[in-house]
């Protein structure tokens, strides 16, 4: 009976983190999915505005310092998927870690400390700290 | 508890070589092409080398992307290691004896000689590179 208290108690100091979870709707496309998907979780398409993705689509050969090229075909489809769900804004910023939503969500304290802890490695590495991330749940 | 024993042994060994024994073939089709490729580059051609594709693998490279000089970047030193992209995400180990379905998938394998080679050689892997790389991997 005790621990089931505490599990309530401790439920509801968790309560207020959960209640500032953000929701961005996950990658649905099987291809971008399993392309984008290879090496880093598959951002949300709503996470860069239109100008970004068609110049990070167009820029796979040195995609962040790796060649990251695809067919043809892939990658039209998948520029048209993630332009198709980007987020309203203009400009085309590459990195999403530095758009001012990102940077109001991760400073302080506490980001600082999560990024030193060693699995966490690299800010792009969202599923450390979000579990949820893959399902767009940050 | 022996049958039990017997049971298990026999489901683990019938596992371990029907599986390869696929694999095993769509690989050495892939190979099979590379040979041909390699042969047709140079007739003194004599077959793939563990020797240079371990050369190859573990070298550091400064004709390609300054991020990633060498395979090992990702891949760490020791095939039969997870490895890690650059954006922390796991990689299966790159030795067969781990991952047993590599370099069996046609595209795959394009896809990723072509992606890998431009960034730590800076340029496409021949097909007597990339016939070593396998070679090598085939007996890590």
């Amino acid at each position: 009976m005790n621990r089931l208290l505490l599990a309530a108690v401790l439920g509801l100091a968790v309560m207020p983190a959960m209640a500032a979870e953000d929701k961005l709707p996950p990658i649905a496309g099987a291809l971008t999915k399993s392309e984008c998907g290879a090496c880093h979780i598959a951002f949300p398409a709503g996470m860069l505005p239109t100008q970004s993705w068609t110049a990070i689509m167009n820029g796979l050969d040195d995609h962040f310092g790796e060649d990251a090229s695809l067919d043809d075909d892939s990658r039209r489809w998948i520029e048209a998927y993630l332009t198709g769900y980007s987020r309203k804004g203009s400009g085309a910023p590459l990195r999403f870690t530095k758009l001012r939503w990102f940077l109001n969500e991760h400073n302080g304290r506490e980001f600082k400390q999560k990024m030193a802890g060693r699995s966490v490695k690299t800010v792009v590495n969202c599923i450390a700290c979000h579990r949820g991330a893959e399902r767009g749940k940050f | 508890m022996r049958t039990y024993c017997v049971f298990a042994v026999t489901l683990l060994l019938a596992a371990q070589v029907a599986y390869p024994a696929h694999a095993d073939r769509a690989r050495d089709d892939i190979l099979a092409g590379f040979a041909t490729a390699s042969k047709d580059a140079d007739p003194s051609f004599a077959g793939f080398s563990a020797e240079r594709g371990k050369t190859l693998f573990l070298n550091k490279h400064s004709s390609g992307k300054p991020d990633i000089p060498a395979c090992t970047v990702c891949h760490t030193d020791d095939p039969r290691s997870m490895g890690e992209t650059r954006a922390a995400k796991p990689i299966k180990p790159i030795a067969l004896s781990m991952t047993p379905d590599r370099f069996t998938d046609p595209k795959k394998v394009a896809k990723w000689f072509r992606r890998n080679c431009k960034s730590v050689l800076g340029r496409e892997c021949t097909p007597l590179e990339k016939g070593d790389f396998i070679t090598f991997m085939a007996g890590q």
